[in-house]
């Protein structure tokens, strides 16, 4: 195989908990994270960092980034994906816990990016906090290089000059073929199963600085677009909540089912 | 007022999506508060015959650009070509589908186009300060309302958000071409695949018992598959990761990237109802969700909400169905 000194980008998001509880705060037209709230890597992001330390192991020479924007505590993906293998972290640190626009976020990591040559640049298909689906094909839009979402396959050429790739699409099918490098893919989970840090590595990145660059993006005046208000979704249905204990609640359950016919 | 509202049709071969047919309500609600007219657009090849449909179907002009480059979806041309169109024709709203093309090219175009870009809109708000646009965060647990400042915005529509609208009148026909020269990629092109259905068919299921990524263990699924087998006509189903995480066949994915279905009831266990996956099963007739955080997006999709942990409350529930048929 040849020597072929791959250099990565991967972004990586740190995001709420499914379970933690989001109530909106009506002072800042935002939201907070409740109590005990966890937050962990954005699993999109976990299947991204996996997919580039998947390539260091086929080309050794390969170099992997990570970089987040966020708070302070986003370091903590970072620190995470550099346990999973990559070598570098950067942090662009938001002063806010508040809203960053897509555009904000993507110009961030643009330019940060921009001189630093990379072949390969893996996001997430999709952030499951702000689920925009933007950042990706933003960031790709502002370096100038192919773009491919949602892509459930990758595999680098042996000559590390294009990369084979399968996107997902509609129904089950994909769509593939050889996309020329420098390109970047959002990825969609599925494509592999991302590691668990290893702890040696974890130790190895506690020791090394993560560059930061300060940066303000929550006034960030230049994006096309704001974000208003926040408020409860709309119900669709009755959404009727069983009350009692769990027998109590089975039982009123297997009555409703029994009135409706599901159980004869 | 001479801004209009463009839709992209979307099709495959041809055939229109019925997503094509939301963005015509996306647009005329858009029109009420802007009073823009409405316009259409078609890319592909030989695509004269659909944009005719399109445009007598929904009585609205269609530009169509037929080359054969365009034959199938490409990021690249689409962007170069819809850039170069739309620069011409200023357009106060573009509206796509959010679909694996749309989602793709939109964030691109509108950076290219200095528009403002909404992506997965669910609803819109119009208010005295104009157009607002609804889309769903944090897992469907909260509704964001964003604001356009620019003079284009490109919106992806959320599949399923807006019944799709018929034609106001009967309308002729009214399709005109675009010519513009259309490179080759120099990103390189990818080639559809598709992939012949297999497994089941969830459509046939009167009863579905979907298990989400809260059942935590494959074990699990034991108990799930137990409480569909309580049911006559009945199946289970998955939410993405117990896909993913090849506990289930591909066949039994429930939502945009999997099956859409319809079953008279559908139990959800332990899924947060993401909007990727309510797009699939918002069609139910009953819907009872089982999850252990009771401000899950999924109870808002629901008509029975059961806050409880579904490893202990399953298994309390089959016990007490098992004895009603003694
Ligand atoms: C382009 C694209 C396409 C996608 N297509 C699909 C699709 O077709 N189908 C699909 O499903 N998703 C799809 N997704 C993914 C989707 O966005 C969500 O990530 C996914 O639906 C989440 O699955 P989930 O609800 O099972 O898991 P999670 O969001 O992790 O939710 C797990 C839920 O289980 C609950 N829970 C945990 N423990 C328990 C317990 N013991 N008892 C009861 N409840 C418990 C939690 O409170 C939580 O609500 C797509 C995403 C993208 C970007
Ligand atoms: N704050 C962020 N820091 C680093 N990467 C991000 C950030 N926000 C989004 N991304 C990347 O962009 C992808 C898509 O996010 P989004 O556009 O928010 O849905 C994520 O999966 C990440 O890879």
């Amino acid at each position: 195989m040849q020597n072929a000194g791959m250099k990565i980008l991967v972004c990586v998001k740190q995001v709420p908990e499914a379970e933690a509880q989001i109530s909106i705060d009506a002072s800042t037209k935002w939201i907070s994270v409740g109590g005990a709230a966890e937050y962990r890597m954005n699993r999109f992001d976990e299947c991204a960092v996996e997919a580039a330390v998947l390539i260091k192991e086929a080309f050794p020479d390969t170099v992997i980034d990570v970089i987040t924007v966020g708070p302070e505590r986003a370091e903590a993906v970072v620190r995470r994906s550099m346990g999973m293998g990559a070598d570098n972290g950067a942090h662009i640190l938001t002063e806010t816990d508040g809203y960053v626009d897509a555009f904000a976020t993507a110009g961030a990591i643009a330019a940060h990016a921009r001189n630093k040559q990379y072949d390969l640049i893996l996001t997430g298909a999709m952030s499951e906090d702000l689920m925009q689906a933007q950042v990706g094909p933003l960031l790709a839009a502002h370096l100038e290089v192919a773009c491919i979402s949602s892509t459930i396959h990758a595999e680098l050429a042996a000559d590390a000059k294009k990369i084979y790739v399968e996107r997902e699409v509609e129904g089950g099918s994909r769509e593939a073929g050889n996309i020329n490098l420098p390109a970047l893919l959002t990825i969609q989970t599925g494509i592999n199963t991302p590691r668990y840090p290893a702890l040696s590595k974890l130790l190895r990145a506690n020791n090394k600085d993560i560059a930061v660059v300060e940066a303000d993006l929550s006034e960030d005046a230049s994006t096309p677009q704001r974000l208003v208000d926040v408020s409860l979704p709309e119900k669709t249905r009755d959404a009727v909540f069983l009350e009692g204990s769990t027998a109590d609640k089975a039982e009123q359950l297997l009555n409703i089912l029994k009135e409706r016919s599901f159980i004869i | 007022m001479n801004h209009p509202i463009v839709i992209i049709v979307e099709h495959a071969c041809g055939e229109i999506r019925p997503a094509a047919y939301e963005l015509v309500t996306l647009a005329r609600t858009i029109r009420e508060t802007t009073g823009s007219e409405i316009k259409a657009v078609v890319l592909g090849d030989n695509i004269q015959d659909a944009a005719e449909r399109f445009s007598a179907a929904c009585a609205v002009p269609v530009t169509a650009v037929s080359d054969i480059r365009l034959r199938g979806y490409n990021a690249e041309l689409y962007t170069m070509v819809l850039k170069t169109l739309l620069t011409g024709v200023q357009p106060a709203y573009v509206c796509v589908s959010h679909s694996s093309q749309g989602a793709d090219f939109v964030p691109g175009l509108a950076l290219h186009l200095s528009a403002a870009c909404i992506s997965g809109v669910e609803g819109v708000h119009a208010g005295e300060e104009g157009l607002r646009f609804y889309r769903s965060i944090y897992g469907g647990k909260i509704r964001a309302e964003i604001k356009p400042v620019a003079a284009t915005t490109v919106l992806t529509l959320q599949p399923g958000s807006f019944k799709p609208d018929a034609a106001e009148e009967e309308a002729e026909a009214c399709v005109q071409p675009f010519d513009i020269t259309v490179p080759d990629p120099s990103f390189g092109s990818l080639v559809l695949e598709t992939v012949p259905s297999e497994g089941i068919d969830l459509s046939e299921a009167k009863v579905l018992v979907a298990a989400g990524r809260g059942i935590g263990e494959e074990e699990n699924l034991d108990v799930v598959q137990q409480l569909a087998a309580q049911f006559p006509q009945s199946a289970t189903c998955g939410s993405r990761p117990i896909i993913d995480a090849g506990w289930m066949p591909y066949s039994r994915q429930v939502g945009i990237t999997g099956a859409t279905v319809a079953p008279s009831l559908y139990i959800a266990c332990g899924i947060s109802g993401a909007s990727q996956h309510v797009s699939g099963m918002r069609s139910a007739g009953f819907v009872v969700s089982i999850n252990s955080d009771p401000g899950a997006a999924i109870f808002n999709a629901s008509d029975i909400c059961i806050v409880e942990n579904l490893s202990v409350f399953i298994p309390v529930l089959i016990e007490q169905i098992r004895n009603f048929h003694g």
